[in-house]
């Protein structure tokens, strides 16, 4: 309560651009959220450092915006607790929460010029006068738009708008910024581009983001972590490396990047698990602490760049197709049932494979993943 | 080659020929008939005069019932404000098949006859009517109450009748808000109602306008609901005009009255006329182009936004 | 008594216009003309009994026995009709008019002279109270009279039209027909009878004393009636206890069960007449059909479906005393009336303007509180 109360008062003071940096941790403990039957956001806890760039990566109907409406204060969470520095929040309103947020939509007020916009925050912080015109000329040079004051909305490009609502939601230097699907309604190009600047107004201010996205690879380029999310639940949260190297769940490993799976019997022994594929020719030991089964059946998973081929007149696998991306080439390849994907990298000299050629499969048990089947 | 003029001619033909009905239909259904008016109105016993604006200028009644008559207005207008607004707005938060179904209900009083609906109303709000015998049932008066031929029923037909006219501008400007302005201005600082009076209520303020100048138009033309359920005091410039027409046969009079009538209208509408074309256009195109959904338009700031 | 007078003044303005409309009178046959013809003829109808009672009295017979066939045409508003007229296509060959009307269709000549030669002389000088004029014959005759809510004053009912401003005296709200119908709603009349003018002495009517005497009653009236059907609709509703209207729709409230009582004590006299407009291509046929109406035993048969009195005082011999006596023109009722003088209400004062005009544009200042 007292910290958030000293957030709203606190007057914004000028030149200090990292001065938050002690705040904006968030933690979700336990958060569920019911439309009806339907659970929404089913039991997930994670945790946010101070200045730490989070992104919440699923697909529609993950449950991320809600996720992200909750700690807002649009929504309600039907059980669990959202902290904000230790402090609880959910009977915090929104208004009172501190937060900057960006929307998809941009949500520019239509009536108020791009000055006015920006200004908003600072006035309804008690801010007047030349601090207000200071502050929001500081705000368009952060995001480039010097000059631009006077417009309306309307008057500029969508890549333009939306740079004009991150400088208001920063404006006051909110511990935290949300940002909500903020690329979703741009081009490619603009995406990419604002992906940097975001990055570089990330550094710049210091400010907790939490960042919903469907996009896997602006998720991974951008955050620190990413959190996978999947009806409702938490996959995994994680740094980009951990979620590509070391997928939690049959979920993730498939979501973030390419990944062949190649079915597998399970049999576990002692504090090991053994998968092996038979078609393959292919046993591979795992700790068994996160796979936990005691047998049955199971995906082995590998990544097209861990699958190694060899030209081999007597060896049982056929390459069906094959793409060639000038460092690389992606080779198809049947072998019994089991159709997975190699990546190969070109080197000067050496043949291309062909359809119709014979493989030998190597597979690198040190990369590849065991998942039990669902149910 | 030689056929290039021909086409860029017959593709701006088509549009053209299209338009001809209306136009044609407009002028002599409207424009004519409207100019024979105000020609009417300046002339005196077949002669060119000023008489009959002199008459009712120099008439205090006249001013007087002219004053009465914009007070009516804007009374009926801001009362239809005041109900209209928070059900457009609810209206607008609704899906799409409950929104057209509602706005259904709303239209439906609209296309029943003046005439039924105000004496139903008399039915209605009579001393024996059914909504002074609920109060008495209830105890909530001992006496019933003089709701009918009193200015409180002049207001309660006029504002049912009236209330479609301001519920579609301000729906259709209302569904076009962009729901996020709201949250964006409580992440900002706003509490809710705050957020609402400095974002929503700006931003709906298109429909606002429109909204207001077609209910206060149509209410200054009003005569038959002021008739049957006005008191004794009730008296408006439209009666004023078709006593004129239809009683006195005086037609220079009644074509001054009517031309002053039509030309505070045309004064009001001028002034709002930007954005009644907007919000008309729009209106019309969501409720009978598309009932099904009221989201065809794009909003001004590019995409729509999706859940 | 007043009746006499009145008639008499009446008499003498019917044939005011001179020589000239004795010329189509005089030369009238003992026998008339056989009314026997060809084509049509647009007749207004009126709606509702009225147009009933009509169609079975007078278009029908008229059909059988002259083979000229009657288009019915619904009510139109007076204004649209002289609007019609002077656009050269009458909305119909023949109409009806309120007395107070007519005189304002002949001084802007859009009326035809009646040719009186197929009527029978008899049914011409059975006219009474109102006779016959050039341009106008007599359609229907009613009373602008006192109603009042009879249960309410069972015994000791308002009879005067002071009694129905004094409101002591007989307690409830009242209604009037609205001062902008000017003559046809008689409200100025009955104000100045209500301050103590004798009938005979109404006219011309002292407009200041009238509205004076309105003033007095305005705080108890609910509304100004504007349709024949709102006076006895309120009465019956409990709205108000006393008032003035038509007898033919008091009568035929009570005959469905109402219980409006009402008194011919100090009734205005009032009545439609038959015109022919200008520009008809019927008015030949107009004139059988108007020859044919003014029989006694047509009217008569008219009165069985309807209570608006027979012009041709002649029909009473073929109606049953108990249908009679609820005619305002019966003799007992008669002479508790007076004629309403159309002719003052349409004399044109030095501004130009007449009464009727001019009751209006007074009506308007006294109701916009500037008279």
């Amino acid at each position: 309560m007292s910290v958030i109360t000293a957030m709203m008062s606190e007057k914004v003071t000028a030149g200090v651009s990292r001065s938050q940096n002690q705040r904006g941790s968030v933690s979700v403990n336990s958060l569920t959220k019911m439309f009806g039957p339907v659970k929404a956001v089913d039991d997930v806890s994670l945790s946010i450092e101070p200045g730490e760039f989070v992104a919440l990566l699923g697909s529609s109907g993950s449950g991320k915006s809600t996720l992200l409406m909750m700690i807002a204060g649009f929504e309600v969470a039907s059980s669990g607790d959202i902290t904000l520095d230790g402090i609880r929040i959910n009977d915090v309103p929104s208004y009172r929460r501190g937060f900057g947020m960006v929307f998809q939509s941009y949500a520019l007020f239509p009536h108020m010029t791009i000055a006015e916009n920006i200004a908003y925050p600072l006035r309804r912080r008690g801010l007047r006068g030349g601090d207000v015109e200071r502050e929001v000329r500081k705000a368009l040079k952060l995001v480039a738009l010097d000059g631009y004051g006077a417009r309306l909305p309307n008057q500029l490009s969508g890549g333009q708008q939306q740079r004009v609502a991150l400088a208001r939601a920063l404006v006051f230097r909110p511990p935290l910024l949300l940002m909500d699907e903020p690329l979703g309604a741009l081009d490619r190009k603009l995406r990419q581009q604002l992906q940097m600047e975001i990055k570089l107004i990330h550094k710049e201010v210091g400010s907790t983001i939490i960042f919903v996205t469907h996009d896997q690879e602006e998720a991974l380029s951008m955050a620190d972590r990413v959190a996978v999310l999947e009806r409702g639940r938490l996959q995994q949260l994680g740094t980009p490396r951990e979620l590509y190297e070391k997928p939690a769940t049959a979920f993730v490993a498939d979501f973030i990047g390419e990944m062949n799976f190649l079915p597998v019997e399970l049999r576990q022994s002692g504090g090991e698990v053994c998968a092996r594929s038979t078609d393959l020719g292919l046993e591979v030991v795992q700790e068994a602490s996160q796979v936990l089964t005691s047998g049955g059946r199971g995906l082995l998973a590998v990544r097209p760049e861990y699958v190694g081929l060899t030209p081999d007149e007597r060896a049982s696998a056929t390459v069906l197709e094959s793409a060639y991306t000038g460092t690389n080439q992606s080779v198809l390849v049947q072998v019994g049932s089991i159709r997975l994907i190699a990546r190969i990298s070109v080197s000067p000299g050496r043949p291309l494979f062909q359809s119709g050629q014979r493989v030998r499969i190597e597979i690198d048990a040190a990369h590849t993943r065991v998942f039990p089947t669902a149910s | 080659m030689p056929n290039r003029r021909d086409a860029l001619g017959r593709e701006h033909l088509l549009p053209v020929l299209l338009l001809l009905p209306i136009v044609i239909l407009f002028s002599v259904g409207y424009v004519v008939p409207l100019a024979q008016l105000v020609l009417k109105s300046l002339q005196h016993d077949g002669a060119w005069s000023l008489k009959s604006y002199s008459e009712i200028g120099s008439s205090p009644a006249f001013v007087w019932i002219v004053l009465r008559t914009l007070s009516l207005a804007a009374t009926v207008t801001i009362v239809c404000l005041l109900i209209a607004y928070p059900l457009a707005y609810a209206i607008s938060k609704c899906p799409p098949r409950p929104a057209a179904f509602l706005l259904l209900i709303v239209t439906l009083p609209y296309l029943t006859s003046v005439l039924i609906r105000t004496y139903a109303w008399i039915v209605l709000l009579s001393p024996n009517g059914p909504i002074n015998q609920l109060l008495l049932y209830l105890g909530l008066i001992s006496e019933p109450l003089q709701l009918v031929f009193d200015s409180v029923g002049v207001y309660v037909g006029m504002v049912q009748v009236q209330l479609p006219l301001m519920v579609f501008p301000l729906y259709a400007v209302l569904a076009r808000v962009n729901p996020s302005l709201a949250k964006a201005a409580q992440s900002l600082g706003s509490p809710p109602t705050d957020a609402f009076l400095r974002v929503t209520l700006p931003a709906s303020m298109p429909g606002v306008i429109s909204g207001c100048t077609l209910v206060f138009l149509s209410s200054l033309g009003f005569y038959i609901t002021p008739e049957l359920l006005g008191g004794p005091d009730s008296y408006l410039i439209a009666q004023g005009i078709s006593l004129r027409v239809l009683i006195l046969g005086n037609f220079d009079e009644a074509a001054a009255q009517s031309s002053v009538l039509m030309l505070m209208v045309i004064g009001v509408f001028l002034i709002f006329r930007q954005r009644i074309a907007e919000e008309l256009d729009i209106a019309r195109i969501t409720m009978f182009l598309w009932p099904a959904s009221p989201h065809p338009v794009f909003p001004r700031n590019g995409r729509y936004w999706s859940d | 008594m007043v009746d006499v007078v009145r008639r008499k003044l009446l008499q003498g303005t019917a044939w005011a216009g001179g020589l000239a409309a004795a010329r189509s009178l005089l030369p009238a046959p003992a026998i008339a003309q056989t009314l026997k013809g060809t084509g049509e003829v647009v007749v207004y109808d009126g709606g509702g009994s009225w147009g009933e009672a009509k169609r079975i009295a007078y278009f029908e017979p008229f059909e059988k026995e002259t083979g000229i066939k009657v288009i019915a045409q619904p009510r139109t508003d007076t204004g649209a009709v002289r609007a019609s007229v002077l656009a050269g296509a009458p909305r119909y060959d023949v109409t009806i008019l309120p007395g107070g009307k007519a005189p304002t269709f002949e001084r802007d000549n859009l009326l035809l002279p009646i040719d009186y030669g197929y009527f029978e002389k008899a049914d011409i000088d059975a006219f009474s109270p109102v006779k016959a004029g050039k341009f106008t014959v007599p359609a229907i005759i009613y009373s602008l009279f006192i109603a009042y809510d009879a249960s309410k004053f069972a015994s000791g009912a308002p009879n005067t039209w002071a009694d129905v401003w004094d409101t002591q005296k007989f307690a409830g709200r009242r209604s009037l027909m609205a001062g902008t119908w000017a003559s046809d709603g008689g409200t100025f009349e009955a104000a100045l009878m209500a301050d103590g003018v004798e009938p005979s002495k109404l006219y011309p009517l002292d407009w200041d004393r009238a509205f004076k005497s309105l003033s007095r009653v305005k705080p108890s009236i609910l509304k100004w009636w504007n349709t024949g059907a709102e006076a006895p609709q309120m009465i019956i509703d409990k709205l108000i206890t006393a008032g003035s209207a038509w007898n033919g729709r008091v009568s035929a409230a009570n005959e469905q069960g109402a219980k409006i009582g009402y008194t011919w004590n100090q009734g205005m006299l009032q009545y439609d007449t038959w015109v022919v407009l200008k520009g008809t291509k019927n008015a030949d046929n107009a004139f059988k059909f108007l020859a044919f109406s003014a029989r006694a035993e047509n009217q008569a048969k008219f009165v069985q479906h309807i209570l608006y009195a027979p012009p041709n005082s002649r029909a009473f011999e073929h109606v049953p005393s108990e249908r009679a006596k609820l005619l305002p023109t019966s003799p007992e009722a008669r002479k508790l009336q007076f004629v309403q003088d159309y002719e003052f209400w349409n004399t044109v004062s030095s501004n130009g303007k007449a009464n009727n005009e001019i009751a209006v544009a007074q009506w308007e200042r006294w109701i916009s509180g500037v008279r």
